[in-house]
């Protein structure tokens, strides 16, 4: 064996060890938690409605406005950003992304109603998940036409940060884009957590661990019923503490895309944060990102007045006199990175949480009593979910639907932060 | 199962090496240990190596605590390491310019104790392996000298180390909620080795 031979072979048991894809799988599936929220003290599921329909994980060579029309994507025809950054553009998703991200493999051949990809369904729980054990045969879906379902990937993306992992994300062909009431509509109307040989898990207070199967959920609405876009499930108060425990860390795999995106990284800190959690990504059209800046678009904090009156917090950087002191909100984060200024082209995580920060006093902090999105009907933006319309939709596309008005009781966690760690590593 | 093939890959291609380098029959044994090991306070040591002509097989031992001091002053976590890395290496004919020069393959199997300031209840432990190039230089100031000197040398070696299993390596504090981060897949590695000859023939 001659000198060049021998290094060859050094080079390539480098190459082997050091070459290996990187397990994205670990970091998404590794069960760690950090300072994760728990939504109550029960352990159940929040929501589980399908989300929207066919844009996922289609097979197409490229991201344009060509092809996401044709897969019934919107395409923002009026946006001003760079070309070349599709993805502030439509929501359509090419394949392999899915299979990447998530466990569970692709099968065109079930698509239905001449879909090209496949359809989103956010599964919301009250305690986070231990995401090792999260398969797309923990879920057996039950359309309205009676079929029986699984999805074909199930995930943590894009909820993967170790403080969040409330949300699972499943992919498959389970909807179409009809609304409940049109005879020909199919959507699923339940959702049953199943044994399929490694339970679904949650964890909660005391660090108690539940397995979720026999949890259910049920609806008789379809996302593209008139106003039934993503809503609240949960708005819950905490201190900001020093730091944002658990924030922007799932792996290497995810770094400085749209993290460090809490508290610290854009205000320097804040006294409070009030964390919400939806039903599904929030956007201003289905495509566009929420700013930092724009809670007084979506958001009314209600809090009890000194004369027993409510108070509406609805500006920012304008403190309110409510029972026990003042409140201002500072802004909105995890959402994205921290800019000068922010424009349309913002890029934000588009997970299930936003967190809304103030400054004040304690005293006033504890009464707060709702988070309100008025939504249209309260003359505001709407949230909608990756399947909206964006603002330029194409004619005879059927998008989904915005959120409703929605008012959510806001959890005051100052005292018990209703926070579970969890190191997946120690009880492998 | 992927780190026991990459590790009996390694075995195969050692045994491999050693059946092909029997054109020469000049056995070296010696003791070392690395003077960077104790650059950290408890940090130390030690090698074992055997030379037969152009190769050399080392095991070696090495402790290391607070393995990454800026990470530590910036989140309160202690890497302490300890690891075992065998060491094969290649050098170049004693007729050659380069003859000083070496270079080889290193798998290292790791234990890591990850401590937190002001959490003295948790201390998380794992193992993980990484597998590494290298390249040396041995330097004998004292070859030609007629005492024990001459059995002195110094070895520079520097080489980089990959960790396949990097994106399994983040781990949390239960206590405080904190994080310790998935390492980089590479690693850069370097030692001063001072070395000992016992045995020549």
């Amino acid at each position: 064996m001659n000198n060049i031979t021998f290094f060859t072979s050094c080079l390539a048991m480098l190459l082997l060890g050091g070459c290996i894809e990187e397990r994205v799988d670990d970091a998404l599936f590794n069960s760690n938690l950090a300072n994760a929220d728990y939504w109550s003290e029960e352990a159940k599921i929040l929501s589980a409605g399908v989300g929207f329909a066919d844009i996922i994980e289609v097979d197409f060579d490229e991201v344009s406005r060509e092809n996401a029309i044709a897969a019934g994507a919107a395409w923002l025809d009026d946006s001003s950003c760079e070309p070349e950054n599709t993805g502030v553009f439509t929501q359509l998703a090419l394949a392999p992304g899915v299979t990447i991200l998530y466990r569970g493999n692709v099968d065109y051949s079930v698509l239905k109603d001449g879909a090209l990809g496949l359809d989103g369904q956010p599964i919301v729980f009250s305690w986070p998940v231990l995401s090792e054990n999260v398969h797309p045969e923990d879920f057996k879906i039950t359309l309205n036409t009676g079929e029986v379902v699984f999805p074909q990937f199930a995930g943590m993306n894009p909820n993967y940060e170790y403080n969040e992992r409330n949300c699972v994300v499943l992919f498959g062909e389970v909807c179409n884009r009809l609304p409940s009431s049109d005879p020909a509509a199919r959507f699923p109307v339940r959702v049953d957590i199943v044994d399929d040989g490694t339970p679904l898990m949650l964890i909660g207070p005391n660090q108690e661990i539940k397995s979720a199967v026999g949890m259910f959920w049920e609806t008789t609405t379809s996302p593209y019923d008139e106003n039934n876009g993503p809503r609240l499930v949960g708005a819950k108060l905490n201190y900001c503490g020093t730091k944002a425990v658990g924030e922007g860390v799932a792996g290497a795999a995810f770094a400085n895309s749209v993290v460090p995106n809490d508290e610290f990284a854009l205000y320097g800190g804040g006294d409070f944060r009030l964390r919400i959690l939806t039903t599904g990504g929030f956007s201003p059209d289905g495509v566009r990102g929420v700013k930092p800046t724009d809670f007084e678009k979506y958001f009314i904090i209600h809090a009890l007045g000194q004369n027993g009156d409510t108070v509406l917090i609805d500006k920012v950087g304008q403190d309110f006199q409510v029972l026990g002191g003042s409140l201002r909100v500072i802004g909105l984060s995890d959402l994205g990175l921290a800019q000068d200024s922010y424009d349309e082209c913002y890029v934000e995580d588009r997970d299930n949480y936003i967190d809304i920060i103030l400054e004040g006093d304690e005293a006033a902090a504890r009464n707060i009593t709702f988070l309100e999105i008025p939504s249209l009907e309260g003359g505001y933006s709407p949230f909608y979910n990756p399947g909206g319309p964006g603002t330029t939709p194409t004619l005879g596309v059927n998008y989904s639907a915005p959120g409703p008005r929605d008012v959510e009781p806001v959890i005051i966690a100052l005292d018990n932060p209703m926070r579970v760690s969890y190191d997946g590593y120690r009880y492998r | 199962m992927r780190y026991l093939s990459i590790l009996c890959l390694s075995l195969f291609l050692t045994s491999s090496l050693w059946a092909q380098s029997s054109d020469e029959t000049r056995l070296k044994l010696s003791l070392q240990t690395d003077l960077l090991a104790y650059t950290t306070a408890g940090g130390w040591s030690t090698w074992a190596s055997a030379e037969l002509n152009r190769y050399k097989l080392s095991v070696a031992f090495v402790n290391y605590p607070n393995r990454f001091p800026d990470i530590y002053e910036e989140t309160g976590i202690q890497e302490n390491p300890s690891w075992l890395r065998i060491q094969l290496s290649r050098g170049f004919k004693p007729t050659s310019k380069l003859k000083n020069f070496f270079y080889g393959l290193n798998v290292e199997h790791h234990w890591r104790e990850l401590t937190e300031d002001n959490n003295p209840e948790e201390i998380l432990n794992d193992t993980h392996w990484e597998l590494g190039i290298f390249a040396g230089y041995e330097w004998r100031p004292w070859q030609k000298k007629e005492n024990a000197l001459q059995h002195i040398s110094v070895i520079f070696w520097a080489g980089l180390n990959a960790l396949p299993t990097n994106s399994e390596m983040s781990r949390v504090f239960e206590n405080t909620g904190s994080i310790y981060d998935i390492p980089g897949i590479f690693r850069n590695t370097i030692g001063i080795n001072l070395s000992y000859t016992i045995f020549q023939q």
